[in-house]
């Protein structure tokens, strides 16, 4: 029994890192209705600028959590505004353009490629001030790394839906994923509430590489694997749901962990594609999507 | 006159010597080189290991190239041409092909992954092209009855039967009984291949399997798996994991505080250089199996490790070390078979029985080939990683008779 | 006073041609009407005017300004406020978020309390529904949130496409009053419709379309009165 709420406590801390990962993806997919297949790569160059930082400055994660995502931002917004920004134009009036999902999967092995001739194929991990740190909760052992993942997942959760709540851009945010061309009648800028919305996806793929490097090793395809994972959780959890990400996140990372308990862990990622297939056919929208999403 | 004449015969003796050497050019530009080529894992999960068997080649081939070349073949020179597999074993059999067909390489080696190794084996033997494996070691590799499959490495049967007599010869010498084992292992064909041995030797030597838990080496997170390992109360843990997995492992249970009595790796991704680099304290007791440890007692390991660290930076490891013989054992076949026919290079292959010469850095006697392709004498050893000077480093340990002279082994390594 | 000018307009959809050769005017505090079938091009004119589409060639000036060539959110800076066809409120946001977000352009965005009081006033029945997603409101509710929406903005020119499609004919009436007292306080209003006869009567002056084109132009007295506009329009 120890085991298994041992195991239920790590799976709930990967699974908001997880979530956190997810968040990105479901908010560009919401605002912009695109699926941005180069997602894995913004998280890969994420967790490479958080490596990079804390290997040349041995700075605290902590720190470094204050420094990538604003440096993040300015590269995914300036991504959209440059790379995809033309191609949303070309297509002007479709809803769901597919040309842009093709543009984010050249971005995509870009990226990819490009960290590969910088960087070589190895895996690299860096010491940081709290790696393989841990704390005890009765007989439980709580790992510190993944604890301040839980803890900036769900901060960066609540911060990401307060923000669209709240402020001015926020709302503009909503209204544009909501109805792209009455929010232009509101005297929305479209194109520059695009750049927005990816530079904030792209910051929190940022947020989640900080918290990832100080137990995880980053590689130039590091994203692929996180990315799949992504897909399944923002469609379980409903595109363009903040909450349902977080949620979606954490169900799959207690699956992975509590079933892997009783079973080899290569069959929980069965478990994972079955119960996605499942959501599929009995509620395509995820826990919280609406169904004018598709 | 007389100066006209003498100028006149030496124009005549220069001109006869200029021709001589014209005629002879076309002779020496016919000079052949031999293409060796090489599927390699130069992305993905096992790259690491991959450039550093490209790099030790590449030193090898320096080397032979350098002294002359294939002195029988005219001086010919060694070219190496490369192929990524990608660990994947799909990609490697299209590339042995390419290699094959389009690069036309009069032989192969490669290719780390035993489940890559496999089928690309396979491919030569077909075509008749001489295969050259340096390190993969699922058993049935040379186990087909193929005629152009040769392998330098011990086969895993070796490696798994080693294992365990390391650990009754430890528990001997010390007076610790353990009874408890857990194996916890990659679920690709290395890992399952060691796994299926671990069990008929771990029932034969009379030991307790608490936990039989194959992982994907792709993982992103194996604390599911510790959980299950610190639930089970191992004496010993046997371990078979890539770089990544293997660092991921070893930090998450430094992390979860499980520390059995003793953990046994089995070469692979605790060899690799980056394991020590990325787990530094977390490491310190652990056991692993190598081909091979920087201080194996022959004349010609020192210098050879001591320029590959130069070159490259970091230490030799199993699969440099038997990629660097196995192009000297290539050189040596082809100095005695004195042709790029694939069927003479074949034959100068088996008949290999190579002892001396710079090639000869590793633990063991030599390289001779018996009629399965495999070489007899290829053997391992058990080191442990322990703190040398203020650093963790891996000591030889086992058998005795290549223990670091004044070690004293930590067995278990927590109590 | 001018206040919109629409001089030799073109707008077609890919290789489809919607509007031929089209002018008109609307001068400031007028109410102006444009009626027309299905198929005229009454809802293109509007998004050629709001830039959602813009013209192949013309110009479209407001305030002597030339803005045909504007994206959409500059126009709605400067003062063209667009209703679309089918209210297009964001239907999970509240009634309360839709109204705050038409005054998004900075123009409105500073006084928008004091705006939003207004708005409450003239359509109380928004200030008890504040709080509701607006997918939830009836259409004819709906209608009144796109129309206090589109007040939020600070129109100079009020433009709206259909208001009383699809609504019950007692709920039509009450749009119409809504509408009416916009245009008493002051607000310039190009109204597209369908009901013929309540606009018109609403109206000053208005323009016939047919097949893209003016077909017709007049005050709305004229229009009501025509024999062509009887007939066709208001089924006498």
């Amino acid at each position: 029994m120890t085991a298994v709420i041992q195991a239920a406590l790590n799976g709930a801390m990967m699974g908001a890192m997880y979530g956190l990962t997810a968040l990105g993806l479901t908010l560009i997919f919401g605002v912009m209705k695109v699926v941005n297949f180069a997602h894995g790569s913004l998280l890969m160059v994420g967790m490479f600028s958080a490596y990079w930082l804390i290997r040349l400055t041995g700075i605290h994660p902590y720190l470094a959590l204050v420094i990538v995502p604003p440096v993040l931002f300015v590269f995914g917004y300036y991504l959209q505004d440059v790379v995809i920004k033309p191609v949303f134009k070309a297509e002007g009036q479709v809803r769901e353009p597919l040309t842009v999902i093709i543009v984010t999967t050249g971005v995509w092995y870009v990226l990819d490629n490009l960290a590969l001739m910088l960087f070589g194929a190895e895996y690299r991990t860096v010491r940081t001030a709290i790696s393989n740190k841990s704390f005890a909760l009765g007989e439980f052992i709580i790992s510190i790394p993944k604890f301040s993942g839980f803890v900036v997942a769900i901060a960066t959760a609540i911060g990401l839906a307060l923000f669209m709540r709240k402020t001015k851009t926020g709302k503009a945010l909503r209204a544009t994923s909501l109805d792209r061309e009455a929010a232009n009648l509101m005297g929305i800028d479209q194109y520059r509430i695009y750049n927005i919305a990816f530079g904030l996806g792209t910051a929190i793929a940022g947020i989640a590489g900080c918290v990832l490097i100080p137990f995880y090793y980053v590689y130039p395809s590091v994203g692929v694997v996180f990315d799949i994972r992504a897909f399944i959780i923002v469609v379980l959890g409903g595109l363009g749901s903040i909450p349902g990400a977080l949620l979606g996140g954490l169900v799959i990372g207690l699956i992975e962990s509590v079933f892997s308990q009783f079973m080899a862990s290569t069959w929980t990622e069965a478990i994972i594609y079955a119960i996605f297939l499942i959501i599929l056919f009995v509620k395509p929208s995820g826990f919280f999507g609406h169904k004018q999403d598709w | 006159m007389k100066n006209g004449s003498i100028t006149t015969i030496l124009a005549g003796c220069m001109g006869m010597a200029l021709s001589a050497a014209l005629f002879a050019a076309p002779a020496l530009a016919a000079d052949k080189t031999v293409k060796i080529g090489n599927v390699e894992p130069l992305s993905g999960p096992s790259a690491s290991v991959g450039v550093q068997g490209k790099q030790a080649r590449e030193m090898a081939i320096e080397e032979i190239n350098a002294a002359g070349g294939i002195k029988s073949l005219g001086g010919a020179k060694l070219e190496l041409v490369y192929a990524d597999s990608k660990s994947d074993p799909t990609v490697g059999v299209t590339e042995t092909e390419r290699l094959i067909n389009t690069e036309k390489v009069n032989l192969l080696t490669g290719c780390w992954n035993s489940a890559v190794t496999y089928p690309a084996t396979q491919v030569a033997e077909r075509y008749g092209i001489p295969f050259v494996v340096p390190v993969a070691v699922r058993d049935t590799i040379t186990e087909r009855g193929f005629k152009n499959v040769f392998r330098i490495a011990a086969k895993d049967s070796w490696w798994v039967r080693d294992q365990f007599r390391f650990l009754k010869d430890m528990q001997e010498e010390t007076g610790v009984k353990l009874q408890k084992i857990a194996f916890v292992f990659e679920n690709g064909d290395w890992g399952t291949g060691f796994a299926e041995k671990w069990r008929e030797l771990a029932k034969k030597d009379g030991y307790e399997i608490v936990l039989d838990e194959p992982y994907p080496s792709t993982a992103t997170d194996l604390t599911p798996v510790v959980t299950k390992l610190k639930a089970a109360k191992p004496d010993i843990v046997m371990l078979v994991s890539n770089a990544a997995d293997a660092i991921l492992l070893t930090n998450t249970m430094a992390e979860m505080q499980v520390k059995p009595k003793v953990v046994l790796a089995s070469g692979g991704g605790h060899a690799d250089p980056k394991f020590l680099e990325n787990t530094d304290t977390n490491a310190l007791g652990i056991f692993d199996e190598v081909e091979w440890n920087t201080d194996v007692n022959k004349p010609a390991a020192k210098p050879a490790n001591e320029k590959f660290k130069k070159k490259y930076g970091y230490d030799l490891t199993g699969e440099s070390v038997d990629a660097y013989v196995a192009m000297y054992v290539i050189a040596d076949a082809l100095e005695r078979a004195a042709s790029t026919d694939p069927a003479k290079i074949r034959e100068a292959l088996a008949a290999t029985n190579l002892t001396t010469g710079p090639g000869m850095i590793v633990s063991y006697d030599g390289v001779q080939f018996d009629e399965t392709g495999q070489n007899k004498n290829a053997g391992i050893v058990i080191v442990q990683v322990a703190n040398v000077d203020g650093k963790p480093e891996r000591v030889t340990v086992w058998p005795k008779a290549a223990r670091r002279a004044g070690y004293v082994p930590a067995f278990p390594a927590n109590k | 006073m001018t206040l919109l000018s629409v001089e030799n307009i073109n707008v077609a959809y890919g290789d489809v041609q919607i509007i031929n050769d089209l002018s008109l005017t609307v001068n400031e505090g007028e109410v102006v009407s444009i009626i027309g079938g299905n198929g005229a091009g009454k809802s293109t004119l509007l998004k050629a005017l709001s830039g959602l589409v813009p013209p192949s060639s013309g110009t479209i000036r407001f305030r002597g300004e030339a803005i045909q060539a504007l994206p959409p959110e500059a126009i709605v800076e400067r003062g063209v406020i667009h209703v679309p066809e089918g209210r297009r409120l964001f239907s999970l946001m509240t009634v309360a978020e839709n109204l705050d977000i038409g005054a998004y352009n900075s123009r409105a965005y500073k006084d928008r309390d004091k705006t939003l009081r207004q708005v409450y006033e003239l359509l109380p029945r928004l200030l008890e529904r504040q709080t509701q997603l607006a997918m939830t409101l009836s259409g004819g509710e709906q209608q009144m949130v796109a129309i206090g929406r589109g007040l939020m903005a600070l129109p100079g020119l009020l433009m709206l496409d259909e208001p009383s499609l699809g609504l019950a004919p007692i709920l039509v009436k009450s749009i119409f009053e809504t509408l009416r007292k916009i245009a008493d306080a002051g607000t310039t209003v190009l109204l597209v419709e369908q009901d013929v006869n309540h606009s018109l009567r609403l109206s000053d002056r208005g323009y016939v379309l047919e097949h893209g084109r003016v077909a017709m132009s007049g005050s709305a007295k004229e229009l009501l009165e025509n024999p062509h506009v009887k007939s066709a329009y208001l089924g006498i």
